[in-house]
């Protein structure tokens, strides 16, 4: 059944053990509370990645308020612009031409035309039955140098289609199909670099293939070449929308390689991309060979340095938390605290398996509205987190400061956890200051 | 062209006022929203979110329920929220699509109130205006649901009405509320440290604040102030209540400067004194070759301020578009519109504003004063003091 946490007797949240939650329906969805970890990106952050690329968001004042000062934090508002509706919008059913004329007036104020435009519409289009396609028709044919991108802001729909799901799928639209390079394969929906070191790129070595990231990009052309890929692989899970579109569109085929901190998973995995790159599969053997043993080996000096410290984890981190848990219990942590509001489907079998090893691990949710009081600025806590929004629940400077897996794969990426973990614990973070940051790597004003 | 704008910001909206002003009374805020409203807040409109807990949440909107109609899942939510945390009140404030959809928030509030027992109110509010528009429906319903009973007795306002006293602030002081003080346009705490020594030092009491550094207790004793120090927009509405329902006179204006503060101070006594409402800029301002953009009772203050104590004559450029306009003079301007004020702008050789309208002030001189209302936390860390002190900004 549903767990709804509740306060104590000092009103502190208490968590729910893991062998006591239900993995599919873990909490009552009520009232969001909103932690001040700032770390975890939004779209702008995301359609920043697009060179040469501008933002225009059509929706209410309160809508526009957030993304606009993300732009500003980041020191890019000469890439954003916007048109706000106004109550009258709703009534007039002039709603497609405010977005049309709002839109032209913004490229006629421009000294240039950029290449490509992504125009970000709201709920209120959505529920107003706008016409989406009425848009970019008329837009197109009035700026026909531009690329016109479709995106979209709608958190009503979250439930269906979460925001950063259809944000992926819009920041790969432009891409067209050229000629197909079979030396060269895209990597997709990862916001933040790839480690050059992990196992992915020795495979891409070993069969003389280039590989395209978006954050490698300089130039418009430098990303539009992703349509010559001769393949699409992904370890984000948030990209699948996006693969689909692309694959149909573009006629590529697409490999999941999820993020996984599972043995078998990870060996899989990279057998499978050598597959793909017609080497032989024992190849992957021969590549994780030493990478698997620094892996253990770096996991092993994280113990010995940070020994029974409880550590905490949470969902911001990575997409697999608690196949990251298991992986730190299965190697001698002490893994007290998990902070997520739901688990992946694709967490299944870690998390019965960590609910047989360490039954007592206390779950909470991030977004409970009893969660406000789960962190006491005056109290620094000795946990060692994995994540901002853990690191805030516990009041610990001792934190390993990534997201979305932080860029790590494979054994590789185990070794390079292994480290920061070290790091995290023998050096102190300014918590505020660190977790004020809005969109982790990003440029700030702050 | 209108509604929008190339490279400027953007005000806070509505919602964001109606959490700002009713942070640090005890309630439990919550915007009936998907998502977004409630992180922009507490990232941008919000300095005190770190440091200071309040109880501000969203509902948590979705699709299906939007469309069923399922306010019943809102109302359970609210109950189970507000008996696990216990707030002094819940204020419901809507974000763009439960105003499309036409949420009665009111009848919520309502059934909300006969079930938890704690008094509930909606604060119009829709996502679509300024920060102002909130600010000033939330502190109103707020001083209607709580003003003391005592207080607002009938025989309370008849002494009001029939008093003689005459404040000397010697043998007899004056009892000010400041009014519409949210760190939005006050973003630090030294703001309120400064007014509140102002008040003190000019031989008054601070009565009530609304709403940085206070409490419920201050809202419950609004009446029993002398007079109103009205120091933004956001805090008109609620000085034109209490002085028609009450009798306690407004001043207007912020005690920027030396000079303008003085002015303010007697303004003060006189308007306890004559229970009459002042606008302390009303005769300090002249037409001038510098421009003043931003929220109209701060920047006419500025604009007093500088020509008390520099000479210098200054318009003011309203650019929030909501807020006080009798302030304003006629060759002051309000503009909301980018296009329009960057023509308008031409007009000046100075410009005093927030960073982010620089873009749109090329060749001008331009002088940096931060509102964390328009840009945020992106320049708190350079928002100078000007209260009751040397203006050294130009």
């Amino acid at each position: 059944m549903l767990k709804s946490i509740s306060l104590n007797e000092n009103k502190i949240p208490e968590g729910i053990k893991i062998s006591e939650i239900n993995f599919d329906n873990p909490f009552h969805d009520g009232l969001h509370y909103n932690p001040p970890a700032r770390g975890v990106w939004n779209i702008v952050h995301t359609g920043m990645l697009i060179p040469e690329a501008h933002q225009i968001y059509v929706c209410a004042q309160g809508c526009l308020r957030g993304v606009i000062l993300t732009a500003a934090e980041m020191n890019r508002m000469e890439n954003m612009s916007w048109v706000a509706l106004r109550e009258k919008d709703m009534w007039n059913g002039e709603m497609e031409s405010r977005v049309i004329e709002g839109c032209s007036h913004i490229v006629e104020e421009m000294d240039e035309h950029p290449k490509c435009i992504l125009v970000y519409l709201s709920c209120m289009h959505l529920f107003e039955g706008c016409d989406f396609k009425v848009i970019a028709n008329e837009l197109k044919e009035r700026y026909p140098d531009i690329d016109w991108v479709d995106c979209y802001m709608t958190p009503t729909m979250r439930k269906t289609f979460e925001p950063d799901v259809m944000m992926k799928k819009s920041l790969y639209s432009p891409i067209k199909k050229l000629d197909e390079n079979k030396k060269f394969i895209g990597l997709i929906g990862c916001d933040r670099a790839t480690d050059k070191s992990c196992e992915i790129y020795t495979l891409l070595d070993k069969a003389n293939v280039k590989m395209w990231e978006i954050t490698d990009c300089k130039t418009y052309e430098d990303y539009l070449s992703l349509g010559s890929a001769s393949l699409l692989i992904s370890y984000l899970p948030v990209v699948n929308y996006a693969s689909m579109d692309l694959t149909k569109r573009l006629n590529i085929p697409h490999l999941p390689l999820d993020l996984s901190y599972d043995d078998e998973e990870i060996m899989s995995n990279l057998k499978s991309l050598a597959k793909a790159l017609d080497l032989d599969e024992t190849i992957a053997d021969e590549i994780t060979f030493e990478t698997k043993k620094e892996a253990w080996e770096s996991l092993e000096r994280a113990k010995q340095t940070i020994g029974n410290t409880p550590i905490a984890i949470d969902a911001s981190a990575t997409p697999r938390p608690i196949g990251l848990a298991l992986l730190l219990v299965k190697n001698g942590f002490n893994v007290s605290r998990i902070y997520l509001d739901a688990f992946g489907k694709k967490e299944k079998k870690a998390f019965d398996e960590l609910c047989k090893l360490k039954p007592d691990i206390e779950i909470f949710p991030t977004m409970d509205p009893v969660m406000l009081k789960a962190s006491d600025e005056n109290t620094e806590s000795e946990y060692l987190c994995i994540g901002q929004k853990s690191a805030y629940f516990c009041q610990s400077k001792r934190f390993v400061n990534i997201i979305e897996g932080g860029g790590m794969y494979g054994f590789d990426g185990i070794r390079h956890l292994g480290e920061m973990m070290i790091d995290a614990y023998l050096n102190e973070k300014d918590l505020k200051l660190t977790i004020s940051h809005k969109g982790l790597a990003c440029e700030s004003c702050l | 062209m209108n509604q929008t704008a190339r490279i400027i910001s953007i005000y806070a909206a509505d919602t964001s006022g109606v959490c700002s002003a009713l942070y640090e009374f005890g309630g439990m805020t919550v915007i009936h929203d998907a998502s977004g409203c409630n992180s922009t807040y507490t990232t941008h409109d919000e300095p005190r979110w770190y440091d200071k807990k309040s109880m501000m949440f969203i509902s948590g909107l979705t699709e299906k329920d939007a469309v069923m109609g399922n306010d019943d899942k809102f109302i359970n939510d609210l109950i189970i929220a507000a008996n696990e945390l216990n707030p002094k009140f819940i204020a419901l404030c809507a974000s763009p699509l439960p105003a499309m959809i036409g949420t009665d928030l009111e009848a919520i509030a309502y059934a909300v109130e006969n079930e938890t027992c704690i008094p509930s109110f909606s604060v119009k509010t829709n996502g679509m205006n300024s920060y102002i528009y909130g600010i000033q429906n939330a502190f109103l319903e707020l001083a209607k649901r709580f003003i003391n009973a005592k207080s607002s007795s009938n025989s309370n306002i008849k002494s009001n009405i029939e008093s003689t006293v005459i404040f000397d602030n010697k043998t007899s002081k004056i009892k000010v509320n400041i009014l519409g003080m949210t760190p939005l346009d006050f973003p630090k705490k030294e703001y309120f440290d400064s007014l509140k020594s102002f008040i003190e030092d000019s031989g008054m009491i601070l009565n009530a604040c609304m709403g940085m550094e206070t409490s419920l207790c201050e809202v419950e004793n609004l009446a029993d102030a002398n007079v109103n120090l009205i120091v933004s927009s956001s805090g008109k509405p609620l000085g034109e209540y209490l002085y028609d329902k009450y009798i306690i006179p407004y001043v207007k204006g912020v005690p920027y400067g030396i000079g303008f503060a003085e002015k303010i101070k007697k303004s003060l006594i006189l308007s306890a004194n004559k229970k009459t409402c002042i606008d302390a800029t009303k005769d300090l301002r002249e037409k001038g070759r510098v421009a003043i953009l931003g929220e109209s009772v701060l920047s006419a203050s500025l604009a007093s301020a500088l020509l008390l104590d520099k000479g210098i004559k200054a318009d003011v450029l309203e650019t929030v578009g909501e807020g006080d306009f009798e302030i304003l003079k006629d060759f002051d301007i309000s503009c909301d519109d980018e296009k329009i004020l960057e023509d308008a702008l031409k007009n000046y050789d100075t410009i005093i504003g927030d960073p982010l309208f620089k873009p749109i002030c090329k060749g001008k001189n331009f002088i940096e004063l931060p509102h964390e209302a328009f840009s945020g936390r992106c320049f708190t860390k350079n928002s100078p003091n000007l209260i009751n002190t040397n203006i050294s900004i130009i």
